[in-house]
């Protein structure tokens, strides 16, 4: 007998027999692996338990946001056939000197609990963490045959002998990230035996790490490593790198370098970078040597000027000749003149970060600063943008506007307001700020650092009420009471992290304010009015929720109140509240008072 | 002979009748139920696990058995590896094909999904995984339990563990 011809279009769910055992095991697993969105594995996980165990088996790659939140025991427990881990360590307070070197994140319970277990992991990212050499030993011993992607990012407490060994065992290593890592440098061995016995190696990264290194070295690795497309490295002239650019023929990417002596022509005259080249960086580069990027600036993709000589004219000249530049870095001597240039050249640009330049007077440059015609320009001329960071001498709020108007793919913005510049022209910045987070629907990470004054508590309270799916907040010298931190909590339902600085807040309105956000899991302040004791911040106590406070200055002990009887603003006082299933942390420095769990 | 049931619909087959016990282009097809398919040999070939039949010479006169296959099932796999080779270049109308063909009830695209893992057409296992995969894109955990009528057992305490690490142990 025939059996009937499918049915298309889809049938009234009354059928009974769809339950979810009738799923096919090998049928779930398929479809979670196409799965990758984290928020759709989150949900489902929590279907049922399968879903949970399969889930748990399809999923590639974990990140714990924070490394005081989870055991490594528990992570094990759950996703035993991982294969790629990120951890994430100290407060980003870190990169900025604010956090003491013994505050913790130590790599070495991660590796000592699941390097060995973890038996398909070939991937592992650590970033702001103290990793030792010890910990590299240990996980190359346990997965070194297998590694493929290593990154420390920002970590420190290992030397170039773990680096050694990382190069002699890790022989699937495709990828070796160590940018501003900070690493005792025994020697420059590690990249030699890295060139002789990594042929897989695709990138590798030591960019802005004080390591020696020997243009051989880098000759051997260009000759072995064929598929090698990304070098970034720490300081070697750039004459010294001909011979590596001349074999290093499939290279796209390169930073690093520097021009040692600017306005040497002869010197640098036979640098021929590689044709394929699309990505650059070269520290030092002066008004001379910018030449060198003519041959290949219209195929340039990405371009970082942050650690040159060059003028707002040369950025002007250069940028001028690059329109399909997707990435760009500078420090604000790009002037709004050169931001008008990128306005009109750069089409298809996607991220943008204008770094602060030299403060110090007679180091400024002539034209040096960025202020709202600049950014408006930009927000015009770049539609496709999606990531702003930039450091501006002068604001209004009609460039923030402007940026709600047209940048409607931004997922970061990112803006600091400089000291330098006595007379902001148009403060507060509420309405411009409620502006662009109207405008900008897909912002998931937002900073504002501005001044006293520079934002109301109307303004903050915009923040909170049009805060929509922005994750990452960081906050700098904004709102002006109490009552408009309250009000900033009220509107935060997907605030899952928040850095506060430089702000007029007590103690007891942060605590308020913190029980007030559902979704936060990690706040930290700094600069604020701190008791000596932190006791208001237990107003925020409850479970899982720690409270690491670390006691404003001593010199402060014995200043007067302000007039409302608030302690003054202290610059030394922090806290760090997390949300956290392992109860209080075990290695925390002297500095830190744990006020919850005590 | 090649046969044909009354309604023709199960000779899909692009190609001619042909005598299969020549060297034909033809390849004959069991379901489990025992209905009879006749296809080109190319269209069966997207089955690597046919392919390595014919490869190995394992196809006999009588043709492939395919116990795990029911006939339903099997009548739509062989639709899309037909529509596939037979305009593989034309990418719109492969991709309104493909859009219909799996505007099917959850239940048969996951049958769909076992047979093409048993066959190993690639293409199609994820073209029917992508889609399931889709449809739990955005939803909540209580939408994606009702979608697939999955029944929670887990207890409260187990739920709030899970949720608590999905929101800050683990992304």
């Amino acid at each position: 007998m025939g059996g009937e011809a499918p049915e298309p279009g889809r049938l009234t769910r009354a059928l009974s027999i769809l339950d979810g055992s009738g799923v096919p095991e090998e049928a779930l697993h398929l479809v979670l692996a196409h799965v990758d969105d984290p928020r759709d594995r989150e949900a489902a996980s929590l279907a049922c338990r399968r879903w949970h165990r399969i889930d748990a088996l399809t999923r590639k790659h974990v990140t714990v946001p924070f490394c005081y939140a989870v055991s490594p025991a528990r992570l094990l427990a759950r996703f035993p056939s991982l294969e790629s881990l990120a951890v994430k360590g100290k407060p980003r307070a870190a990169m900025f000197g604010l956090i003491p070197d013994d505050w913790g994140a130590y790599a070495q319970p991660w590796v000592a609990h699941l390097a060995a277990p973890l038996e398909c992991l070939k991937a592992l990212h650590l970033r702001r963490m103290v990793v030792t050499d010890a910990d590299l030993d240990a996980l190359v011993r346990a997965r070194g045959h297998m590694l493929q992607e290593l990154k420390l990012d920002k970590c420190s407490g290992f030397s170039t002998d773990a680096l050694r060994l990382v190069a002699r065992s890790c022989r699937s290593l495709r990828t070796l990230f160590l940018e501003e890592c900070t690493i005792t440098d025994n020697g420059t061995e590690w990249l030699h035996d890295l060139a002789a016995n990594n042929p897989v190696l695709v990138t590798l990264n030591f960019y802005l790490t004080y390591l020696t290194v020997v243009p051989a070295d880098l000759e051997l690795l260009a000759r072995n490593c064929k598929s090698l497309i990304s070098l970034k490295i720490s300081d070697c002239d750039l004459s010294d790198l001909i011979g590596f650019f001349q074999i290093a023929t499939s290279l796209e990417e390169f930073a690093g370098a520097e021009i040692s002596e600017q306005g040497e022509l002869r010197k640098y005259a036979d640098v021929k970078l590689p044709s394929k080249l699309c990505s650059f960086g070269l520290t030092f580069m002066g008004t001379n040597e910018m030449h060198i990027i003519f041959p290949f600036s219209a195929v340039l993709k990405k371009l970082d000027l942050q650690y040159t000589f060059l003028t707002t004219e040369d950025h002007c000249q250069l940028i001028a000749k690059c329109p399909n530049l997707l990435v760009l870095a500078v420090r604000n001597v790009i002037g709004d003149r050169g931001l008008g240039i990128v306005a009109d050249t750069c089409k298809k640009l996607q991220r943008l970060r204008i770094e602060r330049g030299d403060d110090e007077p007679g180091m400024q440059e002539e034209e040096g600063g960025v202020s709202q015609v600049g950014l408006t320009a930009v927000a015009v001329g770049c539609r496709e943008l999606e990531s702003i960071a930039a450091y501006v001498s002068d604001i209004t709020n009609g460039a923030l506007e402007s940026i709600g108007t047209f940048c409607k793919n931004l997922y970061d913005f990112r803006i600091v307001l400089l000291d330098k510049q006595e007379r902001i022209t148009d403060l507060p910045l509420d309405n411009g700020v409620r502006e662009l987070l109207r405008g900008c629907t897909k912002l998931r990470r937002f900073a504002l650092y501005l001044r006293p004054g520079g934002l109301s508590d109307v303004g903050l309270s915009y923040i909170g009420q049009h805060s929509g799916t922005i994750q990452y907040m960081l906050l700098g010298n904004l709102g002006e009471t109490d009552g408009g931190l309250i009000s900033f909590a009220a509107g935060c339902r997907n605030l899952r992290k928040l850095e506060l600085r430089s702000c007029c807040f007590s103690e007891r309105a942060l605590a308020l304010a913190m029980l007030q956000m559902p979704s936060l899991r990690y706040v930290w302040v700094q600069g604020y009015r701190a008791s000596q004791t932190g006791g208001d911040l237990m107003l925020m106590a409850r479970p899982f929720w720690n409270i690491e406070f670390t006691p404003p200055s001593t010199e402060n002990a014995g200043r007067p109140m302000e007039e409302d009887g608030q302690p003054c603003i202290d610059r030394h006082a922090q806290v760090l509240a997390y949300c956290s299933l392992i109860g209080k942390r075990s290695d925390y420095p002297q500095s830190v008072v744990p006020l919850h769990p005590a | 002979m090649a046969a044909t049931t009354a309604d023709g619909s199960k000779v899909v087959g692009g190609g001619e009748k042909s005598n299969v016990d020549e060297e034909s282009k033809m390849i004959t097809l069991f379901s489990s139920d025992g209905e009879r398919f006749e296809v080109t040999q190319e269209a069966a070939a997207m089955s690597q696990t046919i392919h390595h039949m014919m490869e190995d010479g394992c196809v006999d006169d009588e043709g492939v058995h395919l116990p795990n296959v029911g006939s339903s099932i099997l009548a739509m796999v062989i639709e899309y590896c037909n529509r596939h080779v037979a305009s593989p270049d034309e990418k719109e109308d492969i991709r309104s094909f493909d859009a219909g063909f799996v505007n099917v009830e959850h239940h048969t695209l996951f049958d769909i999904i076992r047979a093409a893992n048993y066959l190993d057409v690639k293409e199609l296992m994820d073209l029917c995984c992508q889609t399931v995969a889709d449809s739990i894109k955005s939803k909540s955990v209580e939408e994606i339990r009702e979608l697939f009528g999955i029944v929670n057992d887990f207890t409260p305490e187990e739920e709030a563990e899970i949720r608590k690490e999905n929101q800050w142990a683990f992304e």
